[in-house]
């Protein structure tokens, strides 16, 4: 009777490891959709995904205070301010090397193991039971256009700036003679506020990322739905990093790395 | 020495499964702030419903419901009060959101404490994916021994 009640018991804790390490450290999962093509396909390519519950916010200031403390040599009333400020969300950043260091505090909350470029394994927003597999595209803080295949009114502004540039060069006009470049954009925006044929050009506009937040996008971006259709995505939901996947359809099968095609090498 | 084995195989053993049901069935946690003031004070310990064993029970988050969630604004844990839930219309005389619809798996949460909580008239919807846990109010306090008998609403 006890030793079955000891073997369940020992099954269940081995259960309960496995579920532990696919939770929080790695996992191998299934890819499925379209939306990633030319890097992930859409059927029989496995994603090995490095998860970083853990690994929460406050260690990492922790960590930057303690190096802050260490190799700075700040006054004690600095190095309170500071541990004051760094409880209220800002982080410490360091710039240059040597004598050249100097520390900066920046309200970012973004875990700095969250790249611009980097494959992402996240909740859908709209709908939690639902994981897509997007890549990074800005950071808080950046600007980015919400949708890059259509136009922008910055775009057409300066397309229509363009021309009248160039009518103005080869014609001679007198119109365009005291005029900078900022008044005759000007004029062009009261122009284009008027005409209605252009307002769905407008909604495609340049926005800024929240603190807090990401902007996602796959890399199919005709056949995927991604941030320009639900929006801001905060880091809350992202799950993991996904560093290799396996490609099924191939005759000779192997990991093969995910590359950060947004860096410089 | 064979004690010291039993122990160590004990502890082995018991681990995972501690760590387990802590993080996807129940949990015991500490309430840091008063921006719940008349229900929750700081430093009361609760009973918190996992997400993923309470949705086998009680399928959905209800309206006053006290919930625990990652912050959208800079990921740390909060606690509020579940005020709205998704497709309600919600009536702030702040000039918070232009179109005040609560969208699709969203939800709007309050401090009860309403002077002195930061909750979603700063930092807007919630996503229901944030959410980490959930109040078990039938159990009640754990900690201090004097809220023992007090009712959670």
């Amino acid at each position: 009777m006890s030793s079955i009640f000891v073997k369940t018991i020992k099954f269940f804790s081995g259960f309960c490891f496995v579920k532990l390490v696919e939770e929080n450290f790695i996992s191998l999962n299934p890819s499925s959709g379209e939306s990633m093509l030319p890097t992930i396909q859409p059927q029989n390519d496995w994603l090995l995904i490095w998860k970083f519950k853990l690994s929460s916010n406050s260690r990492h200031k922790n960590e930057q205070i303690q190096e802050i403390t260490n190799n700075e040599n700040l006054s004690p009333q600095a190095k309170k301010v500071m541990k004051n400020l760094t409880t209220l969300g800002y982080q410490i950043h360091n710039e240059g090397e040597g004598k050249s260091k100097k520390t900066f505090l920046r309200s970012y909350s973004v875990l700095d193991n969250l790249e611009v470029g980097d494959v992402v394994v996240a909740r859908k927003p709209t709908n939690s039971d639902i994981r897509v597999c997007k890549r990074i595209l800005a950071k808080e803080g950046d600007i980015i256009l919400m949708d890059p295949t259509k136009k922008s009114k910055l775009s057409t502004i300066a397309y229509h700036v363009n021309v009248l540039e160039n009518e103005a060069l080869s014609a001679d006009n007198e119109d365009f003679v005291g005029k900078n470049d900022k008044e005759l954009i000007h004029e062009k925006i009261d122009e284009l506020n008027l005409n209605e044929n252009f307002l769905d050009s407008y909604e495609n506009k340049f926005v800024k990322v929240p603190k807090g937040h990401v902007w996602l996008g796959g890399d199919n971006t005709e056949f995927s739905v991604d941030s320009r259709n639900y929006g801001f995505l905060p880091i809350g939901l992202i799950e993991g990093k996904v560093i290799y996947h396996i490609n099924f359809n191939k005759s000779f099968y192997k990991f093969e790395k995910i590359t950060n095609c947004y860096k410089d090498i | 020495m064979n004690n010291f084995k039993a122990l160590l195989k004990t502890i082995a053993i018991s681990t995972p499964i501690y760590l387990y049901t802590s993080s996807n069935i129940v949990t015991i946690g500490r309430i840091q702030g008063e921006s719940m003031a008349p229900a929750l004070h700081n430093n009361d310990y609760i009973i918190i419903n996992k997400p993923c064993f309470f949705n086998m029970f009680f399928k959905d988050l209800n309206k006053q419901d006290i919930i625990f969630f990652k912050n959208p604004d800079d990921n740390s844990l909060c606690c509020k009060r579940i005020v709205n839930k998704e497709y309600d219309v919600i009536d702030t005389n702040d000039e918070l959101h232009d179109v005040n619809v609560v969208p699709k798996h969203h939800l709007f949460v309050l401090g009860d404490n309403r002077n002195n909580s930061i909750d979603s008239r700063k930092y807007g919807y919630v996503s229901e994916g944030l959410v980490v846990g959930s109040v078990n109010k039938t159990i009640g306090f754990v900690w201090p021994p004097s809220r023992w008998f007090d009712k959670l609403e």
